[in-house]
């Protein structure tokens, strides 16, 4: 695929008329919960959508050219994605934390991040089967895994070992990592274990 | 795949002590809407993202207490699905494979049960209030039964997920027996293999 390029925002929003955009979010909470009596700690909840493409990826989708801004877009969008539960916050510019533009299809891809409490994220999880596209465009919410377990590979690394759609997999490592919530020298060895992974699928040819 | 074997019930259920068992189950209801009004969902087939980041099947382990496999099997699916889970019974009658793994001894048991879409949904609807969501159960997801016009969206992107153990093998041949897919779109499974 063509590579997409980082972008300012000012920048992005200056692109012609003919450019779509895209907005995605990751919605995250702190969360107290353990598993296994205490020997895991979840410390916080992260969400993604399973896609209707069998990829994972972060809520949102394609804002409306009427849109008074990238953010009211955004939001109309999770509602429709997400359905009521989103109605107790709103994604604000502030949120805001990179874009990508791609010149062949003409896409710019706009990633927010937003912190809310366990009980908004938790009212995200309970409305979302509710939701105008579930069963469609979403095929369901899922938590990230940020633990490692026991033999190395089950939690974050099996994770990351999914279908992602486009650069969906390097903003989660990079959000996380942004956020303190993973450790530098943990998001670059999972990410170069993925490269790795990468390479071998190649070389076998699958 | 390797270190999984296809056995009969009958063998599995003479297995010693030493064995455990484990039931899962795939829930799934005919969907009668389109994605983007043109491709027919078809079903509406249910997975669950696991704690160690792979997709499986709803269901666990087997205890002492459990009287049979379905107790076991549906006193299970309560805990990761919640309260909607009393409204139906994954019975005998929905039984399809056994398949042994030497290490650890453990032998998995699968299930498939038709339900109305409604429900499917009130399984999801009330699956987020279960006991172990956010724990054991990241989030449930369906199962996407198409394959988009560029020949990789879909089912075969869905197919390149991890799963854990038999989970993808068990799920292609439900499909299949069961004749959830589209026959059009069987012939354009390469069907992958496992990792």
């Amino acid at each position: 695929m063509a590579t997409p390029t980082k972008i300012d925002l000012e920048d992005a929003l200056a692109l012609g008329p003919s450019w779509r955009h895209l907005c995605h979010v990751m919605l995250y909470a702190p969360d107290p919960g353990v598993l296994f009596g205490g020997r895991i700690l979840l410390n916080y909840a992260v969400l993604m959508s399973m896609r209707f493409d069998g990829r994972l990826g972060f809520p949102g989708g394609f804002v409306d050219d009427r849109s008074p801004s990238l953010e009211e877009g955004l939001n109309k969008e999770l509602l429709k994605k997400l359905g009521e539960g989103v109605s107790t916050f709103s994604i604000l510019s502030t949120d805001y934390r990179s874009s990508l533009a791609e010149s062949k299809s003409k896409v710019v891809a706009h990633f927010y991040v937003k912190c809310l409490t366990l009980e908004q994220l938790q009212a995200v999880e309970a409305g979302a089967p509710q939701a105008k596209d579930h069963g469609l465009e979403v095929l369901g919410l899922v938590r990230v895994p940020l633990y490692t377990l026991r033999d190395g590979v089950g939690g974050l690394p099996a994770f990351l070992e999914n279908s992602f759609i486009g650069v969906a997999r390097e903003q989660l490592l990079e959000a996380l990592q942004d956020l303190g919530i993973l450790a530098p020298e943990t998001a670059s060895d999972l990410k170069e274990r993925t490269v790795q992974r990468k390479q071998t699928l190649r070389l076998i040819g699958t | 795949m390797e270190g999984h074997r296809k056995v009969e019930l009958s063998e599995a259920l003479a297995l010693g002590p030493d064995w455990r068992h484990a039931c899962h189950a795939l829930l799934y209801a005919p969907d009668p809407r389109k994605l983007f009004g043109r491709i027919p969902m078809r079903f509406a087939v249910l997975m669950q993202m696991r704690f160690d980041g792979r997709l499986g099947f709803p269901g666990g382990f087997v205890d002492a207490q459990d009287s049979c496999l379905e107790d076991g099997l549906n006193r299970e699916l309560r805990e990761e699905l919640g309260e909607a889970m009393s409204a139906f019974r994954v019975e005998r009658s929905d039984y399809r494979s056994s398949h042994i793994a030497a290490r650890p001894r453990v032998v998995a048991h699968f299930y498939a049960k038709r339900l109305t879409l409604e429900q499917l949904q009130a399984v999801e609807a009330r699956a987020p209030q279960a006991k172990d969501h956010g724990l054991e159960v990241l989030g449930l997801v369906r199962v996407p039964l198409y394959v988009l016009r560029d020949g990789e969206g879909g089912l075969p992107a869905f197919l390149e997920n991890s799963f854990i153990g038999a989970a993808r093998e068990q799920l292609l041949e439900a499909l299949q027996d069961l004749k959830l897919l589209d026959p059009g779109i069987i012939a354009k499974l390469k069907i992958p293999d496992s990792k």
